[in-house]
């Protein structure tokens, strides 16, 4: 050993790493793995699984959560995204004290977003009689899912994606617009490949998230199969009827959010290697 | 900065969650050895802290919590490992179901009764005047809060209706079935149901008559009588858990509940009292022996 020691001398903290880290790891991954383990196997185990995963109540509200999840991405891109970059580029004081309160409805407890949401958009609600002069009734709407959904998801995209805008030097752009690029094109096609990496991966969180939203969406939406009646209402209501069908509706809902993460996981790592 | 702002914001709210009294009551199983922990149907919500009290004041040394959700939920949580003392159960097929599991240590007692009758949000606000009388519920466009057929107060629903147009009374066929398919939602308790008509959110409701008379939502909503020929009659029971952790105690909050003092309480809130002969299958007609 020398002293100082060389550069690459950080290289004895991995060690220290596996003494607390690799019990730490194991120690993790069972408290997280093991649950999900046993409900894979108490849903494998009982005989009607698969009809359970084919019944009418998991396909209504698998399509239900898909469709309104799908459509709330949509909003939370189109918003989010535009929204996220001037986080990321403008750092005027109004826009720093907005960047804090971004996260609130990631603190909020999501039953009291969908009583907020009653507030302003239900029957009695400041915005009631007005939407009502115009023929709209939100709650109990598949709507008011969509309303919930980007609600609760969307800060999880914009967080992302904005570190991801914050990522990409000003200069790149200032000098891609110099040479003439026009700033729409160096928007698509310098910054947004560059900040992809977390775009997606907060892309992926907010889908996930907006998959699993419960607590929201029964306050404001109600419970009703094939309207608002998404996987995890679909899930509870099961619960207090057949264990059975509440099992086979989790595991459902765990592969499509696997796969999701994964395919998303997967497609942001293409895109590091790409930018390395 | 940001940061301070953001975990100032987040631990407040967390402290406001966790200081509600629904977190108080309902997430902490663990048991003191004079603690009696009660399951209580939703419905019982209103009642059950003042029933609890003057228990706690007859028994020095006992203090009592109380879990309330629906009968249905409470039963599973039960079977699922969730530990307490005595089940309270707001129909008799939730306690039978109990009783099967082996949840239940001798026999359910029952100690009161309900009637069900149809609540409409307070005059003046949006959807108040859609349903004046029982016939509404069936008109296109009205939008109802029901439970789910298998909490209790849903299956009185289902059992009701279906009283309505098989007696001798004006409404058309399919009256049952029009009725249910203006179901906006379907809650998992009463009071999720009870809330919808308070805030106005939908037309008319099917709830507990006790739901309507007493308490918070006495005030807030209007109440439409349904003929006692057709109504049926909700029965609750109490009954001690096997894996009590204070048999004693809860004997003895069973024996309260049934004597004259609790009756008074419940008497008090809109209750009536448990039928005579409780041998005639869930739910029998009022009026009917």
């Amino acid at each position: 050993m020398t002293w100082p020691p060389a550069k690459d001398g950080g290289r004895s903290l991995p060690s220290i790493g596996n003494i607390f880290g690799a019990p730490a790891t194991v120690l993790y991954l069972l408290f997280i793995g093991f649950p999900v383990l046993a409900l894979l196997i108490r849903a494998a185990g009982q005989d009607g699984f698969l009809s359970s995963l084919s019944s009418d109540v998991a396909l209504t509200a698998l399509k239900l959560s898909l469709g309104t999840s799908i459509i709330s991405m949509a909003v939370v891109l189109l918003i989010g995204t535009p929204f996220a970059y001037l986080l990321a580029k403008n750092t005027s004081i109004f826009l720093r004290a907005l960047d804090s309160l971004v996260e609130l409805p990631i603190v909020l407890p999501p039953v009291v977003a969908g009583v907020a949401m009653l507030m302003a958009f239900g029957r009695n609600g400041l915005l009631g009689p007005p939407l009502a002069e115009l023929g709209v009734s939100l709650p109990f709407t598949s709507i008011a899912v969509v309303f919930a959904q980007v609600f609760v998801a969307a800060p999880f995209y914009i967080r992302s994606a904005k570190v991801g805008f914050q990522s990409v030097a000003t200069e790149y752009e200032d000098i891609s617009q110099t040479l003439g690029v026009s700033p729409w094109r160096t928007f698509w096609q310098l910054t947004v490949p560059l900040a992809s990496p977390s775009i997606l991966t907060g892309f992926a969180l907010a889908w996930a998230r907006a998959l699993s939203e419960f607590g929201a969406t029964i306050m404001f939406a109600g419970n009703f199969m094939g309207k608002t009646q998404t996987m995890p209402l679909a899930i509870m209501t099961a619960m207090e009827t057949s264990l059975d069908t509440a099992l086979a509706l989790s595991v459902l809902l765990l592969c499509v959010s696997i796969v999701l993460l994964a395919g998303v996981g997967l497609l942001a790592r293409r895109h590091w290697q790409e930018r390395l | 900065m940001d940061n301070i702002i953001r975990w100032g914001l987040a631990s407040l709210l967390m402290i406001a969650g966790c200081a509600s009294p629904s977190a108080r009551n309902a997430e902490n199983f663990d048991q003191g050895a004079d603690e009696l922990v009660v399951f209580a149907a939703a419905s019982l919500a209103e009642v059950f802290p003042e029933l609890a009290t003057a228990f706690e004041k007859a028994s020095p040394g006992v203090s009592v919590r109380l879990n309330f959700a629906g009968s249905q939920r409470l039963r599973t949580q039960l079977e699922f490992g969730a530990t307490g003392d005595v089940f309270v159960s707001a129909d008799r097929r939730q306690m039978s179901l109990a009783v099967d599991a082996g949840l239940v240590s001798g026999d359910p007692a029952p100690f009161a009764s309900n009637s069900l009758v149809v609540i409409t949000p307070i005059a003046g606000g949006p959807g108040s005047e859609k349903v004046q009388v029982l016939n509404d519920l069936a008109s296109p466009g009205v939008k109802l809060a029901l439970a789910l057929p298998g909490v209790p107060v849903g299956v009185y629903t289902r059992e009701m209706l279906g009283n309505l147009e098989s007696g001798a009374y004006d409404f058309d066929e399919g009256y049952s079935q029009k009725v249910l398919d203006n179901a906006a939602t379907l809650e998992t308790n009463v009071r999720s149901v009870v809330q919808k008509v308070v805030l106005g959110e939908v037309d008319a409701a099917v709830v507990y008559m006790t739901n309507a008379t007493t308490g918070y939502a006495a005030a807030n909503v209007r109440t439409i009588p349904i003929p006692k020929g057709a109504n049926v009659a909700a029965e609750y029971y109490a009954a001690a858990l096997k894996d009590a952790g204070n048999p004693q105690a809860a004997g003895a909050f069973i024996q309260f509940v049934q004597a004259e003092a609790a009756q008074a309480i419940l008497a008090r809130h809109g209750f009536e009292p448990a039928p005579a002969n409780t041998g005639s299958g869930p739910a029998r007609r009022v009026g009917q022996p």
